[in-house]
């Protein structure tokens, strides 16, 4: 089965010698760049940075997989934290799933273009783990992207085993999307390129088995999509949000530029400080160069349909990451966001240049060996990959360090966990309001880092959660209705508050003392207090809170995440007991 | 035609490794003081 153009290649490059005596090398140089970058995450703590929240002990609540009036971004991955921080806590759990996806990430990167160099394994290891997308995911916490972004190489790999007639294969990718597919974002870019490989015409898949691939790849999305489309309210978002989310220019070399070397994410500070050196641009710009010098072996190790299926996606990013930012096209992409249910899903779409990435990545390492046999003598081309290897890193020095810094663990006052106490011990009715009215907070002892508020996850009781964004000065309407009435009441902080927060299902309201907001005294003068510490209070409302009906209805709802955990535990012992299976074998063929 | 080829590698490394350093020594620079903004609403683009 050996590639012949590849067996050329190894011959006649010295820095492709006998990769399998080197095996090591690349789990090695992959555990070392996790740990450069997670370094400060071995102190103990919570790290807290935009949308990354983690909680000591996150409940597990019927709005965690989907029932509740707001849409569900976060499902069903909150069901999933639920679930897994009763087994480790809290903190612990999100340091190994952070770690875990860097190192999946790199590990499978490395091992997805077969017969190359251990040099070539190590420069695709570094691109794709060592890049502004990873930092810029990484900062503003979009960690569960970053799963489907440590997916896209194993599925690659699966995919193309599943071509070659190894059907179990796919039990493999499928139990890989269906943690990709913890969240939306995460579902669509690993379902998108394991269906376009497996599905893509050619190959020695039977009809069946794409068919069931197909099937399965959609069905797992059902946890997100089931609630989405039968929450009363529509599931449609506000045209505002395409300019908010837009791609922009991070780095001296405009928005093009910027998103060709992975960058360009919307937010300023998500950025890494070293997008704007001219000189990180040149070296960023070598990888590039590096990868266009690769593209043509690329596409003749992977064979058409793979690389088909890969570039293909890459350009879509590509496409939806320029679209929101451009004049001619934005106009399509507020009408899908506006018009469409879920649409709202393509804005921010410098979120799917993470399929162009592993593009990049397996490219660069490609033309690395190109540029070192084409160099004279076995030094200098052990040199070029040694450098090509540490160019990422030389591109993008502030990832070290918890992305200089920016990720670093902290500890919540002791204030929150009474609060908990008194609510998991109280007897009342009615979900919760946390104020101030917004959805980002600035603690000073998180450093006045901005982040998603956590209480909400931290106070372990349904909670009515602001959705309406403020991005760049302007305030981006969300969809959750019923959060948008109870602002209304808030703002308002009239009288009768109390009654018709009541009438919206709020019973419980928590302050928090230490971030910027504006508070509704009157509201709070008409409320009980039930835990008053000055860091967060909470108070309890005099009126019986009516219970919240207006949310998807739960049979479908759960049918969805029943459908979800089947595909994932049968493709979970299908994996276990093909792993088991040649060994019995083996062994069986040793007695007789 | 080695010789030059060994040359020009040679050429490109040096100017990789003085854009390392050039990178690395303005990245590690300290920042102005990043004051938390005093704004009652908190902005998600907080830059």
């Amino acid at each position: 089965m050996g590639d012949p153009h590849a067996a050329r290649h190894r011959r006649s490059s010295p820095a492709t010698h006998s990769p399998r005596a080197h095996g090591w090398l690349l789990p090695a140089w992959c555990v070392l760049l996790t740990a450069v970058v997670l370094a400060p995450l071995a102190a103990p703590g919570f790290v807290l940075s935009y949308d990354m929240v983690a909680v000591p002990d996150q409940a597990l609540l019927p709005s965690s997989v989907g029932l509740g009036s707001a849409v569900p971004r976060a499902v069903p991955l909150d069901a999933a934290v639920a679930i897994l921080d009763s087994v480790v806590t809290g903190a612990v759990l999100q340091k190994l799933a952070l770690a875990g996806i860097l190192l999946a990430a790199m590990l499978g990167a490395g091992r997805a273009l077969p017969d190359v160099s251990t040099g070539a394994r190590l420069v695709t290891a570094s691109v794709y783990g060592w890049n502004a997308y990873v930092f810029e995911r990484l900062v503003i916490g979009h960690w569960p992207t970053l799963i489907a972004y440590a997916a896209l190489p194993w599925l690659l790999m699966l995919g193309r085993a599943v071509r070659r007639g190894r059907m179990h294969a796919a039990s493999a990718g499928l139990g890989i999307t269906a943690l990709a597919s913890l969240t939306p974002t995460g579902g669509l870019l690993a379902a998108a390129l394991f269906a376009a490989i497996v599905l893509a015409p050619g190959g020695r898949q039977t009809g069946r088995l794409r068919t069931v691939v197909g099937v399965s790849l959609v069905a797992l999305q059902a946890p997100w999509v089931v609630p989405s489309v039968l929450r009363p309210d529509p599931a449609v978002s506000d045209a505002a949000g395409v300019a908010a989310f837009a791609s922009q220019a991070d780095s001296p070399a405009g928005l093009v530029g910027s998103l060709l070397t992975l960058g360009g994410i919307w937010n300023e500070g998500a950025v890494p400080d070293s997008r704007d050196l001219l000189s990180a641009l040149v070296l960023a710009a070598v990888l590039l160069v590096l990868a266009a010098i690769g593209l043509g072996e690329l596409r003749r190790r992977l064979g058409r349909a793979e690389f088909a299926a890969l570039a293909g996606l890459s350009v879509l990013g590509g496409l939806l990451a320029v679209a929101g930012a451009v004049p001619g096209t934005a106009g399509l992409v507020e009408w899908l966001v506006a018009e469409v249910p879920g649409g709202g899903l393509v804005r921010d779409g410098q979120k799917f240049l993470a399929w162009y990435a592993l593009l990049v990545a397996l490219a660069a390492a490609v033309g690395t060996g190109r540029v070192a046999r084409a160099l004279p003598g076995r030094l200098p081309a052990l040199a070029a990959t040694a450098a090509a290897v540490v160019l990422p890193l030389a591109a993008l020095p502030d990832l070290a360090w918890g992305a200089a810094g920016r990720l670093t663990p902290v500890a919540y006052p002791a204030a929150w966990d009474d609060v908990r106490a008194a609510l998991q011990a109280s007897d009342g009715d009615g979900d919760l309001v946390v104020l101030p009215y917004q959805p980002f907070r600035r603690f000073p002892w998180n450093d006045d880092h901005t982040v998603l508020d956590p209480a909400p996850r931290y106070l372990g009781v349904e909670t009515v959660v602001p959705d309406a964004l403020p991005v760049g000065g302007v305030v981006v309407p969300g969809e959750d209705r019923r959060a948008e009435h109870v602002g209304a009441v808030l703002a308002a902080d009239g009288d009768n508050a109390a009654e018709e927060l009541a009438a919206a299902g709020v019973g419980w309201i928590a302050v928090e003392r230490d971030t910027p907001g504006e508070l509704p005294e009157a509201v709070l003068k008409a409320a009980d207090p039930v835990e008053v510490n000055g860091t967060l209070d909470l108070y309890r409302l005099p009126e019986s809170a009516r219970s919240w009906t207006r949310i998807p209805p739960s049979e479908p709802v759960i049918a969805a995440d029943i459908v979800f955990l089947a595909i994932l535990v049968a493709a979970s012992v299908d994996v276990v007991r093909n792993a088991f299976l040649p060994r019995r074998r083996s062994l069986r063929s040793r007695v007789s | 035609m080695g010789n030059i080829g060994g040359l020009v590698a040679a050429i490109v490394g040096v100017v990789l490794a003085g854009l390392t350093v050039v990178t690395a020594v303005n990245v590690s620079q300290p920042d102005d003081a990043d004051d938390a903004s005093q704004e009652q609403l908190i902005d998600y683009d907080d830059n």
